[in-house]
């Protein structure tokens, strides 16, 4: 166990405790995905929701193919979709006219250096508060 | 007198034989006359010692004890004086008291009367010997006397004599002439000089009259003669010849008397002295002990001893007395007593406890003797053998006074005082020799105590770092000379935390363990004590309680050691520092590993620069959230949706058409399982056969009530299908189509589901007219319909009640219902062409029955269906016409009106019988007992014969007709009491064939091959018991188990449960045993009335004889079933098999199959009517009552 915590890390716990993690997050999600479908379809809604009607379309297609689903016990039954969904790094989600690469986006997103931008602004800011400064010893545990 | 037999004194020659002690020659008498010993008297005369009240005083043993209890001594005799002479006694004479010719007079010690005062003359001072005051008996005197004189005899005490060497001049052979006739002891005496009492002017004026220094008479002038008035005779009382050379004993007998021979004293003659003298027993060392007084109220004196002290013998060592303890003390010696005081002494110079104890016992009220017994007891148990307590011997005492224990105390202070000074003397010594070897560990000692001291005060953490690495290199120095570490399995349990360590080797030796050194550290505040392979681990939180402890504690600590004589042992710790601090600041090795450190290192990235480690920070950050992005999407946006999605309500049409499709393949069903009923009907017309389907249910005794079809057949439908689909559509789970291992990736689980769905639909519709066919065949095939209804018979309603035939069927398509129609009737007409088709009798027979004809009355329905087709309604108006010359052509709708409504009463009447006769399980409402005049309660009362009770009785049905057992629920319906001798045959053609038949056919085999197979089975088990050897349970065959006929239990309405004969017994045949519990009649007497009181009303015990019961209430056989019946079909008879009486279930009669085994209880007729258990079997001669 390293007697020292990794400063990077500790201002990483920071940062999530301030809220800033949370907020990235929900910001991702909500805001307009601007996403291209497979049918070359820009998409101005929300990734949630793009998900979301993602899902439900191929959860119907499913059920259309196979009546039982339905009328199977539906804890199980979605338990096992929602693997089929998420296999393969949301493969299935990319299927169809309507299909996203999700993975893709979401890699875009991280690298957006946008995002980086804020997110090492606002990490400054927070070293500027904690006064962490490199000079000084770390702290042993 | 005296005791001893005195022989009279020899005749001296002087006269008659005189008892004349006071006699006696003035030359001869003298004391010590060989003569005159014991009976003569100076003056030769003898005399009658039996009349003395002592001894004369020339006698040894007879010496007055004026002089102060002399014993056995003879004054020395004066021949020359009459020593003996007295003033006292009258007799002035000097020669002696006995010296008067005339004889002494006796009369005084006779009467009592001192004859000395008998002339009025003053009383004369007597000798102590004589010592009484006037009036006072002589005799009581000289009983006295005597016994003073014998006890002088018989006493060990030496005599007041002076031995002859210290003061006489005169030796022995220089004395013996002068005292020629006197006496050895005389002789003896005469140089002998006595010690004198009494020897006062007082005694000697008023008493004594005989001075043992000079051997001679004294106040002879108060001597006397005691016969001076010639009172008594002058030899005495003796029995004499005139001649006096006789004299006559008390008994008569004579013997001579010679005056001249000396009278001889028997005492001395005899071995009575001799054996008084010289004893053989041995000398004694010690007091002869006698028993113990005991101490009570009542005794005197201080009360016993119960108090002992205790202390260390010699033998101890300083070492091992620490160990003892108090309590140790108290609680050993409890054993011989309570104690109520214990008292432990210190040293006052040390304040150390001396190991000297003062127990002092206690005893209950009015018992004092227990407690001094206690300490008896106690001091005697270790007065041999020293008493050990803990290795140390101690020695017990009985404390007699507080100086004992102060001595006690003190000797063993002046011995602490003496060790120490020694112990002081050494230490100074090796003190000096220390000093000069080493000088260094003393600096050390030194430096460490100051750093010590430092720790103590101040905490490590906040040294400055040069002390702080001086002090951990002292204390490693100091406590971990070997530098050990902490096994790496207990790294993650001490945590890098400084803890104390003892070897498993040392503390394996002493056994100590956890809690030992848990309880003496306690102080100290460690964290927890971990137990090792290696040791024990005492770890510690902070760092400066682990050093103060060491510092403190190691090397001075004292555990018990269960190991070595359970003595104190010191224990040493070894200080384990935290790793880190060890390898930073002791400079010693490093614990770590050059890849450990490397480890470390790489988890410990230094930034250069604010900058790397923003950069640093902000490739954390969105990592994580790449990850908690994934986790968002799949718990709260698939997730959810996924379920919700799946909710069967947002596809309505889905729903609505699976149920369009159950409905039709419930309706199909249905459907089919009319059309088969209907057949069974019509092939079962005759024999009112009801519908096997409806009469599966095993519990229903009374139930003749009729399911609903419909349901049934729904399941039916259900069942099947998901069966067939199972075995037919082979769907894969879900799960599989996850299968990542699956080779073809190009085929995804979808496409698979796609390809099988797609299959799915053309497989259901086949699957669905395959169905049907196979319930078709199915309902030729009993079995399974009974193993597919089974289950579904148990949940069905049973408050449904549908009205004969009709089934409610389910709403259903028009189209539906004409292809309804369009079946059955093809079905109707295929059978109605069958009835025309030619039949090959002999004799015509008619296609219609005509039992209609020979009826006097027709109802209208009868007289219609008699019109079977055109011809005969042709044939019937003709009849009509001619009757009637004109045919009325109007339409009387009123007549339709009146045929719709005598039809329809009829088919309701109709209907309400047939629900009444299946109602009465098919059995016939007699006509008798109709009543149709009104309610039948309107009737009255009347006698109804038994043979009708069974009508409307249910309970009453079985003797004639077995209800309800086993497998003939199928026939229940419709039976009446004619067809009693049908029902079994019918039983057997209804029932199961193939099930019963397998099941009991195997069982039914020829009695013979039964027997045969019994008897070598049975040999064979007693071959194996024999190669066994031992009786073994395992091997035990109940032989009667062979003959058990195949029985089972069925509820009963008799009660409860019952048994049934699953194939026809014959009569005399063992049915079955009955087996349960083999207990005492008292024992069975209790339980039953446990039973009774636990509400288990049904008793179950049987009797085998007085003795035996047999109890089958908690364990038993299936024969405990069986009911009793008032005309029983079976009997219980006892037989011995091996040995031992068991209870055998015989049939009495040929009992039928499916029929209820029954026996009479028999039990005993109980007078009080409260305890009468009433009797349901329904036998015609039925009592009433069980007892």
């Amino acid at each position: 166990m390293p007697n020292q915590v990794d400063q990077a890390r500790e201002l990483a716990e920071q940062f999530k405790k301030q809220g800033y993690f949370d907020r990235l997050k929900s910001e991702i999600l909500s805001r307009d995905s601007n996403i291209i479908t497979n049918g070359n379809v820009r998409s101005s809604e929300s990734l949630e929701k793009i998900l979301k009607d993602l899902t439900t379309s191929t959860v119907k297609d499913m059920v259309n193919k196979d009546e039982e689903l339905i009328f199977k016990n539906r804890g199980p039954t979605s338990a096992l979709v929602e693997a089929q969904l998420l296999k393969n790094n949301y493969r299935k989600f990319n299927e169809g006219q309507n299909g996203i690469d999700l993975n893709r986006y979401l890699e875009g997103c991280m690298q957006d250096p946008a995002l980086g931008d804020t997110v090492h602004k606002e990490i400054q800011q927070l070293a500027v508060k904690e006064n962490i400064n490199l000079n000084q010893k770390p702290k042993s545990t | 007198m005296s005791g001893y037999n005195r022989r009279p004194p020899p005749y001296n020659g002087s006269g008659p034989y005189r008892s004349n002690k006071y006699h006696g020659n003035s030359d001869e008498r003298g004391y010590g006359n060989e003569r005159d010993r014991g009976s003569t008297y100076n003056n030769g005369n003898s005399y009658d010692t039996r009349y003395h009240s002592s001894a004369p005083p020339h006698h040894r043993n007879h010496y007055p004890t004026s002089r102060g209890g002399y014993s056995g001594y003879h004054p020395p005799v004066d021949r020359s004086n009459n020593h003996y002479h007295s003033s006292r006694f009258e007799n002035t004479n000097t020669t002696s008291r006995y010296s008067s010719a005339s004889g002494p007079s006796t009369a005084h010690l006779r009467t009592g009367v001192d004859s000395r005062y008998s002339n009025g003359s003053a009383p004369l001072p007597i000798t102590s010997r004589y010592s009484y005051r006037e009036n006072r008996n002589l005799n009581m005197v000289a009983s006295t006397t005597i016994s003073g004189s014998i006890r002088y005899q018989k006493s060990t005490t030496k005599p007041d004599v002076v031995l002859p060497s210290e003061t006489s001049d005169l030796t022995r052979q220089e004395a013996e002439p002068l005292n020629a006739n006197l006496y050895e002891d005389d002789i003896k005496r005469n140089v002998i000089k006595p010690i004198l009492k009494y020897d006062t002017e007082y005694f000697n004026t008023k008493y004594h009259y005989f001075d043992p220094t000079t051997n001679k008479l004294v106040n002879t002038a108060d001597f006397h003669n005691w016969n001076e008035k010639k009172q008594f005779p002058p030899n005495g009382f003796v029995n004499m010849t005139p001649e006096g050379n006789l004299a006559y004993d008390s008994q008569g007998k004579s013997y001579p008397i010679n005056p001249n021979e000396s009278s001889i004293d028997p005492r001395e003659q005899s071995s009575y002295l001799t054996k008084i003298n010289i004893t053989k027993r041995k000398h004694r060392i010690t007091l002869t002990p006698i028993e113990r007084v005991s101490y009570d109220k009542y005794s005197l004196g201080p009360p016993p001893l119960c108090e002992i002290v205790i202390y260390p013998s010699d033998t101890n060592d300083n070492i091992t007395l620490i160990n003892v303890q108090d309590i140790t003390i108290k609680n050993y010696f409890k054993k011989f007593g309570t104690i109520s005081h214990f008292e432990s002494y210190i040293d006052p110079n040390n304040a150390l406890p001396l190991h000297i104890y003062l127990l002092r016992f206690s005893s209950p009220e009015n018992k004092i003797n227990d407690s001094a017994k206690a300490a008896y007891l106690a001091v005697k148990r270790h007065e041999n053998k020293a008493c050990t307590i803990t290795n140390c011997h101690f020695k017990v005492v009985l404390k007699k006074n507080q100086e004992q224990v102060e001595s006690i105390k003190l000797k063993f202070i002046l011995a602490n005082e003496e060790q120490t000074k020694l112990l002081q003397k050494k230490a100074s010594i090796t003190a000096e020799k220390s000093k000069e070897a080493n000088n260094v560990s003393n600096t050390l000692d030194a430096v460490s105590s100051t750093i010590e001291h430092k720790l103590i005060e101040n905490d490590v953490n906040k040294l400055s770092p040069e002390d702080r690495e001086s002090v951990y290199k002292e204390l490693t120095l100091k406590f971990n000379k070997r530098n050990r570490r902490v096994p790496s399995d207990l790294e993650n349990k001490i945590n890098n935390r400084a803890c104390l360590f003892v070897s498993t080797n040392f503390v394996g030796f002493h056994g100590m363990t956890r809690a030992d050194f848990a309880q003496r550290l306690r102080p100290y505040r460690f964290s927890h004590i971990e137990r090792h392979v290696t040791g024990i681990y005492i770890v510690f939180n902070d760092i400066n309680d682990a050093i103060r402890c060491a510092m403190k504690e190691s090397g001075k600590l004292t555990i018990i050691s269960r190991g070595f004589q359970r003595m104190p042992i010191v224990v040493k710790f070894t200080l384990l520092l935290p790793p880190t601090m060890h390898s930073r600041f002791s400079g010693y090795k490093s614990m770590k590993t050059r890849d450990e450190i490397k480890a470390s290192k790489e988890q410990e990235p230094m930034y250069r620069n604010q900058e790397a480690l923003l950069k640093a920070a902000t490739k954390y950050i969105l990592e994580d959230l790449k990850t908690a992005l994934n986790t968002d999407i799949r718990r709260k946006i698939v997730g959810p949706t996924v379920f919700d999605t799946l909710n069967p309500d947002n596809f309505p049409e889905l729903v609505a058409k699976r149920k369009e499709r159950e409905a039709i393949k419930e309706e199909n069903r249905q459907n089919v399982a009319e059309t088969a009923n209907t057949k069974a009907l019509d092939a079962s017309f005759q024999n009112n056969v009801v519908n096997k389907e409806q009469d599966m249910d095993i519990f229903k005794l009374y139930g003749g009530y009729l399911k609903p079809q419909a349901s049934r057949k729904r399941r039916l439908s259900h069942s099947l299908r998901s069966r067939s689909k199972r075995t037919k559509l082979e769907l894969e789970p879900m799960a599989h189509f996850l299968n990542e291992e699956s080779t073809s990736k190009e085929q995804t689980p979808l496409t698979d589901l796609n390809v099988s769905s797609s299959h799915q639909y053309d497989e259901d519709e086949s699957a669905s007219s395959q169905d049907e066919d196979e319930i078709m065949e199915n309902l030729d095939d009993e079995e399974d319909l009974s193993k597919v209804f089974h289950d579904d018979f148990m949940d069905i309603d049973k408050s449904e009640i549908t009205e004969g035939d009709r089934v409610d069927t389910e709403p259903t398509t028009p189209e539906q219902e004409g292809k309804l129609e369009a079946e059955t009737k093809t079905e109707k007409e295929a059978t109605l062409l069958d009835m025309y088709k030619p039949s090959e009798t002999e004799l015509p027979v008619p296609v219609y029955k005509d039992d209609l004809f020979g009826k006097r009355e027709l109802s209208l329905e009868e007289v219609q269906e008699t019109i079977k087709d055109e011809e005969d309604l042709r044939i019937l108006k003709e009849i009509l016409q001619e009757s009637r010359n004109e045919v009325s052509t109007t339409p009387n709708n009123l007549i339709e009106y009146e045929l719709w409504k005598i039809k329809d009463y009829q088919g309701r009447k109709k209907d309400s019988e047939d629900a009444h006769f299946k109602l009465n399980e098919s059995i016939a409402y007699d006509n008798s007992l109709k009543w149709e005049e009104g309610s039948f309660k309107t009737h009255g009362f009347f006698k109804v014969p038994d043979r009708l009770k069974h009508c409307y009785l249910p309970h009453r049905r079985r003797i004639h007709q077995p209800l309800n057992t086993v497998s003939h629920h199928t026939n229940i319906g419709g039976e009446s009491i004619e067809d009693v001798s049908n029902t079994p045959l019918q039983r057997e053609e209804s029932a199961k064939p193939e099930s019963s038949d397998n099941a009991v056919g195997q069982e039914i085999a020829s009695s013979r091959e039964n027997r045969a197979s019994n008897r070598r089975f049975q040999q064979d088990i007693e071959a194996q018991k024999a190669a066994i050897g031992t009786e073994s349970d395992l091997l035990s065959l109940n032989q009667l188990n062979k003959r058990k006929k195949p029985v089972t239990f069925a509820r009963s309405a008799i009660h409860n449960w019952g048994l049934y004969a699953l194939e026809p017994i014959a009569a005399k045949e063992m049915i079955i045993e009955y087996v349960g519990e083999r207990i005492r009649q008292p024992v069975s007497e209790m339980r039953e009335k446990r039973y009774l009181k636990s509400g288990i009303g049904s008793s179950y015990l049987f009797r085998v004889d007085e003795n035996n019961v047999i109890d089958a209430t908690k364990k038993g056989g299936i024969a405990r079933f069986i009911n009793h019946c008032c005309e029983p079909s079976c009997t219980a008879k006892i037989i011995k098999v091996g040995g031992r009486k068991r209870i055998v279930i015989y049939a009495l009669r040929d009992i039928a199959k499916n029929e209820e085994l029954t026996y009479d209880y028999k039990f005993e007729r109980e007078k009080d009517d409260e305890e009468r258990l009433p009797c349901y079997c329904g036998a015609p001669s039925c009592k009433g009552f069980l007892n």
